[in-house]
């Protein structure tokens, strides 16, 4: 897999993607039928190398399967305030066990969250609903990006992201 | 048991954004929102297509798609599994899907981006519910179903068709709490609309025109199909869409302003079904966000039929009084006589210096007062103005009771002392608080 890594995320990347944005996770199954599901909140390692999501269990059975399946994973990030939006990809996708430092940011995704949202009209506690934010501890998801997407509506969306110089 | 497509239809206003996952050929996953997702029929929707994108590759490869929907007043979600079958890029799902893309890109700032270049069409395959938290259902304004029924009720008891059109701008008020309405005729021979009746406007704006195919009126009546806009933008305001270019090309009535909020948050026109073409449009607007739904829509989806049922019955009904000889009209009183001028190159007509009307309803007046000044006439039929070759009708099928009732708001407006009073079923008298002067201005090359 190391030959389709690529370069480690740029600091402005793992801040946005970190920063209040609302993730949408895709997988596929051995039939090549989409998987799709809400994501709760994101962690970057340190060496800015790979990327925790996290997802509520109920409802993503199938995402989950289809990860298990064939590590497939495909992530949206998107700002509500400002329409930005970039998606990577990662082709190693795993389960893996949640820690403290993956507590600490799922709360401060939602709050963050919440104050982009009031920006656009959307009063809280609209996320802590939307992402069932008080049900049970999700599930995190680990993976290695292999690419990321510039996906901020308009005629460049699904353009590579040049790595930064 | 898995809940119907028709349950899900709140989810498919634009207010929550979409989201679409696709899979490549090679079992590449992609995911992305998509601006708009439209309810085409309890079997189908269609998505929004405006740039080529990985998306667009991947459902042309694979037509397997998931989409995710959230809806915005509960915040419930769902995933429809879809099979891609096609993609229009005209016609009435195309022109409906443009017109609220246009709110939509409107409302998220993007109106320089989101062009619709087609509409994807997808069968449905499953609906999921997605579990987790919702929140109570926001309190909304009178059921559809229960204001329809009083007025569809009302109407059914109309036998004039001006009364008819009174009925509906009523209790749209009334009882849908619409306080902004008009009602548009299609004028067959000229490919235009016009404005027959209106409610909620400083000026009614009765006798204004807009061409077939121009703004959301002109393209619901053109394509036949209901179009309604959630947010407020620029591209379908009413008013702004007749460029001065296609007016003088249409030979458009332009002297009488359209009606219409000048910052319509919502809108929605109905054409009103009339057999092979429409009769016309009902078309509805707020001041507010979102005001028009799914049920609204098909509540009035409802009563534009039965709109169009009673024109058509109530124009055939037309003719049917019974000859009765009319009481005699009061004697015209004397005094400086109004000025009537008739231009023939259009058939505008003039009372004193100030524009009435022109087109088909002046050629009726003109008519009626050639006829008054050389045979004494004051009572007229619909039946012989019917028959009449010096009116210019556009066409056997257009609505002569409906340009009557269009002349006789205008002359009601104006107040000039000069107006005419029903006098039965198809039968009318010419009153005049002033002696006439004519003058015919001749076309000139």
């Amino acid at each position: 897999m190391s030959d389709d890594r690529c370069p480690p995320l740029s600091e402005a990347v793992v801040d946005f993607i970190e920063g209040p944005t609302a993730l949408l996770l895709a997988s596929r199954g051995a039939d090549h039928v989409p998987s799709l599901m809400l994501g709760r909140g994101c962690r970057v390692a340190a060496d800015r190398g790979s990327v925790t999501v996290f997802v509520n269990a109920d409802g993503a059975e199938s995402l989950l399967a289809d990860v298990e399946g064939c590590a497939e994973l495909a992530v949206v990030f998107s700002q509500p305030s400002s329409n930005r939006t970039l998606q990577l990809k990662g082709s190693d996708a795993r389960r893996v066990p949640l820690t403290a430092a993956d507590h600490a940011s799922l709360a401060r995704k939602l709050a963050i969250l919440d104050a982009d949202l009031s920006l656009i009209g959307f009063v809280a506690p609209y996320t802590q609903t939307l992402l069932s934010a008080d049900a049970a501890e999700p599930v995190a998801l680990r993976f290695t990006p292999t690419a990321v997407f510039e996906q901020t509506p308009g005629p460049r969306a699904g353009s590579p992201l040049e790595p930064e110089a | 048991m898995s809940p119907g497509l028709l349950e899900l239809r709140g989810c498919f206003d634009g207010g929550v954004p979409s989201m679409i996952a696709t899979c490549s050929r090679e079992g590449v996953p992609n995911v992305s929102y998509v601006s708009q997702v439209h309810y085409v029929d309890a079997q189908h929707v269609a998505l929004s297509f405006q740039f080529f994108n990985k998306t667009r590759t991947n459902m042309l490869a694979n037509p397997r798609a998931t989409v995710f929907v959230i809806d915005p007043d509960t915040l419930a979600r769902y995933r429809l599994a879809l099979l891609y079958l096609r993609t229009e890029d005209s016609g009435p799902l195309f022109e409906s899907m443009r017109a609220k893309l246009a709110g939509i890109a409107a409302h998220t700032c993007m109106s320089e981006i989101f062009h619709l270049r087609g509409a994807d069409l997808f069968r449905v395959l499953a609906v999921e519910p997605v579990p987790g938290r919702q929140r109570p259902p926001a309190p909304r304004g009178p059921a559809p179903l229960a204001a329809l029924r009083p007025l569809a009720s009302q109407l059914a008891g109309c036998s004039e068709l001006d009364a008819l059109f009174e009925v509906l701008l009523d209790g749209l008020g009334t009882y849908f709490g619409v306080h902004h309405a008009m009602l548009l005729l299609l004028d067959r021979g000229g490919q235009r609309l016009y404005t027959v009746a209106s409610r909620g406007y400083a000026a009614s704006g009765i006798g204004s025109e807009i061409p077939l195919g121009n703004g959301i009126v002109g393209i619901a009546a053109q394509q036949a199909t209901p179009i309604r806009i959630n947010y407020m933008n620029t591209e379908y305001a009413y008013g702004r869409t007749v460029h001065a270019e296609l007016a003088a090309g249409a030979e458009l009535e332009t002297l009488i302003p359209l009606p219409g909020l000048p910052a319509p948050h919502s809108q929605l026109a109905v054409p009103i079904p009339g057999g092979d073409a429409p009769l016309g449009v009902l078309y509805l607007e707020s001041p507010h966000d979102a005001r028009f739904g799914h049920d609204e829509e098909d509540a009035f989806v409802a009563l534009a039929a039965q709109l169009g049922a009673g024109i058509r019955l109530l124009t055939l009904n037309a003719d049917c009084s019974e000859p009765q000889p009319p009481p005699a009209p009061p004697p015209i009183p004397a005094g400086r006589p109004l000025r009537v001028r008739h231009y023939c190159s259009n058939d505008s007509v003039f009372l004193d210096e100030a524009y009435l009307i022109k087109g088909v309803a002046g050629s009726i007046l003109w008519r009626l007062l050639e006829l008054h000044q050389r045979e004494g006439r004051r009572e007229f039929s619909n039946r012989e103005l019917r028959l009449d070759p010096a009116i210019r009708l556009p066409g056997l099928a257009d609505n002569l009771e409906a340009r009557l009732i269009l002349l006789e708001r205008r002359l009601r407006e104006r107040d000039a002392g000069l107006w005419l009073e029903k006098t039965g079923r198809g039968r009318f008298r010419l009153c005049l608080a002033h002696p006439l002067e004519l003058l015919e201005m001749p076309a000139t090359r």
